[in-house]
């Protein structure tokens, strides 16, 4: 058999998969190389978000909307159900001070054009009956997403195969080479491949896949934990965040116990379409470990009973531990690498892969097709501004 | 402080305890369930020479041997983690955390899912739930049921819920999938029902056992099965028909069924609803190993002993220092090879502490002898060589 194909992507997680479909949609022939089973790195060890509320104003959360609105269309138009529901998302503020934090984060958010309100401590009440008393108020965006991340990524792997995408599982990539013709040849452990293009959607992995071309590639694994909980009542039918993610998202300084800020820890909540609930959250570089600390699992539990007391009685069902990829400016890199013409990257979404793959799969879509105008513009994902910017490869 | 602490205060976990103590090591027993017993409160079935096998008062002798020697039985409490610790092993339980040199776990087992259209009907339950319910809850679970599924366990079960008064329309095969696989092919099943057609009372099925050796004579009486099934303890068992909806409104309502292949695959325009208010699905069992995967503990993958086994040997010792296991989490058997299994950990652990060396010693040899015994005359297994598939295991281990 010939494994010849215009486009090879290196990874089949929901990055992967979502390039697959756009790009199988834009008739090319397409093959995705998969080291494992579908969506069983970081793409099965995540929560389901399409958000927008905790993305900076501006680039960021523009970028964001704009996945919002593709997953929109996505739902009517794959043949996969992905539980996928737009009811909105809140962030609950604890202190005086990130009330008014919170305030300046709509105010800019607004401006922008994002549909973002403030929430008083009534608004918080009518919310969820399980919040604690004193929470002062906190912020709402109304158009905020989720999905079940498995089954999206399921959705799209199948959009991609009817369209005629090829998906190889259990195919790991030992090697790549450009050949004289500016052809690729993928060595992997399921034989020889060759493309004239090649993705490289491989996440936590990807720097590994860039190695074997000399193009050093700035991503680090940031574990994180989540608790899986189970329905007795229903908690709330929205996501819901503390303010404080967002600070420790980006770096902040918090006001919170010491493992707290070691662990990098805020609250979380999902409920899923089944309304069990998610819990997390939690931020470590701690290389490529994937084992459930309970120390950061106790940390969390307690971080959630402080923002929903009446927590503590419920029933935990199962936690797991995945590895975001992480760049240093929290932007993915979508983009072609000059270095290797024909080579494209798309990884180092941090926690936002969910968020942002359908807008991923399109943009890589419009650059291998190389149109002069992209949905959204691409210079702040560019492969090339680590190097702008002197950061150091790692 | 205790020097073992025993997770799951079933069949093997009670007689591990008991071995442990008799050695003189101060042991806490602890379950999840209200009380003490496990699957072993759910067992009814008469042996081979007439009497009967009753899992209460098994449990209760059990429980009374323990508690008169001394150990701590803890029921109501359950663990969510385990680590390695400098002292020994860390117990996470929803009443606060154990520390102890040694951990034996003997969770046992849980049951397979095998999803279909329906099955989130109220009404419908898994084998086991039905068992439960009727054996320790003493709760009637509807007034006429069907059982989807023909492997050991539910035929063992759906004796039982016959036994308690309960109305089994018939048995059918699941609908095939990439889940159900061989258990929804007529001739794989024929095939794994006939090696236990000694607890059939089945003119076919021990008809079938002496001459259904080969698998054209096996094809045959498949394809001649009468067309109202074949009957066990008066039971219709269909093994050419298969469940593909549960149908019902509210509840479960009734079961859409239909004719199939040799294959499994379905045969169009033969549809029927068959009304029922309950439904039992039975997908076997596997071997409940969370809590060794947490711990760190290596597994075999054995389909023979149920799925994912941790790697331990005759002794029940696993490759982590101080952690041992018992009963069906290491691999699908019947309660009596558990409680034996449990004898050997017990004794075992026993042996290792330095308490009692020369008579646990001893012990530990005649426990391990008799788990072999009381494997072959066991009358219940669930899936076929066992022995073959344990040596194998047992061989492995002392490769690491």
């Amino acid at each position: 058999m010939k494994k010849n194909f215009d486009v090879i992507i290196i990874g089949g997680g929901i990055i992967g998969s979502a390039i697959a479909y756009y790009v199988s949609k834009s008739g090319m022939s397409v093959a995705v190389l998969e080291k494992n089973e579908l969506a069983s790195g970081t793409s099965s060890r995540c929560d389901g978000n399409i958000l927008a509320i905790d993305k900076d104003p501006g680039f960021d959360s523009q970028m964001s909307l704009a996945s919002q609105k593709l997953v929109n269309e996505l739902s009517k138009e794959l043949e996969h159900h992905f539980e996928y529901r737009a009811p909105g998302s809140i962030l609950v503020c604890e202190t005086e001070e990130e009330m008014i934090a919170a305030e300046k984060w709509v105010a800019r958010q607004k401006e922008a054009g994002l549909p973002f309100k403030m929430l008083d401590r009534s608004d918080i009440r009518q919310e969820s009956p399980f919040f604690a008393d004193d929470l002062l108020g906190g912020l709402e965006c109304e158009t905020d997403s989720t999905v079940n991340p498995y089954l999206f990524s399921f959705a799209l792997a199948e959009g991609a195969k009817k369209k005629g995408a090829n998906i190889y599982t259990h195919t790991e990539v030992h090697s790549i080479k450009k050949s004289t013709t500016g052809d690729f040849k993928i060595e992997t452990s399921s034989g020889l491949f060759t493309a004239k293009k090649v993705v490289n959607a491989a996440g936590i992995w990807a720097p590994m896949i860039g190695k074997m071309l000399d193009i050093p590639i700035p991503i680090k694994p940031r574990k994180g934990h989540i608790i899986v909980a189970s329905r007795q009542q229903p908690v709330g039918l929205r996501k819901v965040m503390e303010f404080g993610y967002l600070i420790s998202k980006f770096g902040g300084q918090r006001k919170v116990d010491p493992p707290t800020e070691k662990y990098g820890v805020a609250l979380v909540f999902e409920p899923t379409e089944s309304q069990n609930f998610l819990i997390g959250s939690s931020r470590e570089f701690v290389g490529m470990n994937t084992t459930v600390n309970i120390d950061v699992i106790k940390c969390i539990a307690r971080r959630a009973i402080r923002f929903y007391p009446k927590m503590a009685d419920m029933l935990v069902i199962r936690t797991y531990a995945g590895l975001r990829p992480w760049t240093n400016d929290h932007l993915p890199i979508i983009s072609h690498v000059d270095e290797v013409p024909g080579f494209y990257i798309a990884a180092g979404h941090e926690g936002d892969g969910i968020s942002l793959a359908a807008i991923t799969g399109k943009l890589i879509d419009e650059l291998i097709k190389e149109k002069s105008h992209t949905t959204i513009p691409i210079e702040p994902l560019r492969y090339d501004r680590f190097k702008v910017k002197g950061v150091v490869h790692s | 402080m205790s020097e073992l602490v025993i997770i799951g205060a079933g069949p093997a976990g009670l007689a591990a305890s008991i071995a442990a103590r008799e050695c003189g090591l101060k042991v806490t027993l602890i379950d999840e369930f209200i009380k003490p017993g496990g699957r072993l409160l759910g067992q009814l079935y008469q042996e081979r020479d007439g009497t009967w096998w009753n899992g209460i008062k098994e449990t209760d002798k059990l429980v009374a041997q323990a508690e008169k020697l001394g150990v701590e039985i803890t029921c109501g409490i359950s663990v969510y983690h385990l680590n390695k610790h400098e002292h020994g092993w860390l117990v996470h339980t929803n009443h606060g955390s154990m520390q102890a040199p040694y951990v034996l776990l003997a969770t046992g087992a849980a049951e397979y899912h095998v999803p279909m259209p329906g099955w989130t009907l109220p009404g419908v339950m898994s084998v086991g739930a039905a068992q439960v319910m009727t054996n320790v809850h003493r709760v009637k679970v509807g007034k006429k049921g069907m059982i989807i599924g023909a492997n050991i366990l539910s035929f063992a079960i759906m004796h039982e819920l016959q036994l308690a008064d309960l109305n089994i329309a018939c048995m059918v095969l699941p609908p095939k999938n990439e889940i159900s696989k061989s258990a929804a092919k007529p001739m794989e099943v024929m095939k794994s029902l006939l090696r236990a057609s000694h607890l059939a009372p089945s003119p076919i099925l021990r008809f079938g056992s002496r001459l259904l050796i080969n698998e054209s004579l096996c094809k045959l009486a498949l394809r001649f099965l009468p067309k109202k099934g074949m009957s066990v303890w008066g039971i219709p068992i269909h093994l050419r028909k298969a469940a593909i909806e549960i149908v019902g409104n509210q509840q479960v309502e009734g079961v859409k069924v239909v004719d199939i292949t040799m294959d499994g695959e379905p045969i169009k325009g033969t549809e029927e609803i068959v009304q029922v208010d309950f439904v039992c699905i039975s997908g076997g069992l596997y071997p409940l190993a969370e809590l060794a995967a947490v711990a760190g503990c290596p597994f075999h993958y054995i389909p023979e002993l149920g799925g994912h086994i941790p790697q331990h040997n005759e002794r029940m010792e696993t490759p982590l220092k101080g952690l041992y296991v018992a009963g069906n989490i290491t691999g699908i058997e019947g309660a009596k090879v558990a409680i034996a299994q449990g004898f050997v950990a017990g004794y075992s652990i026993a042996e290792h502490t330095g308490a009692s060396r020369e008579t646990a010693k001893r012990k530990l040899e005649e426990a391990m002898k008799n788990v072999k015994d009381i494997r072959e005359k066991a009358i219940i297994q669930f899936y076929p060589n066992v022995k073959e598939n344990r040596d194998k295991l047992y061989g492995a281990y002392q490769c690491i």
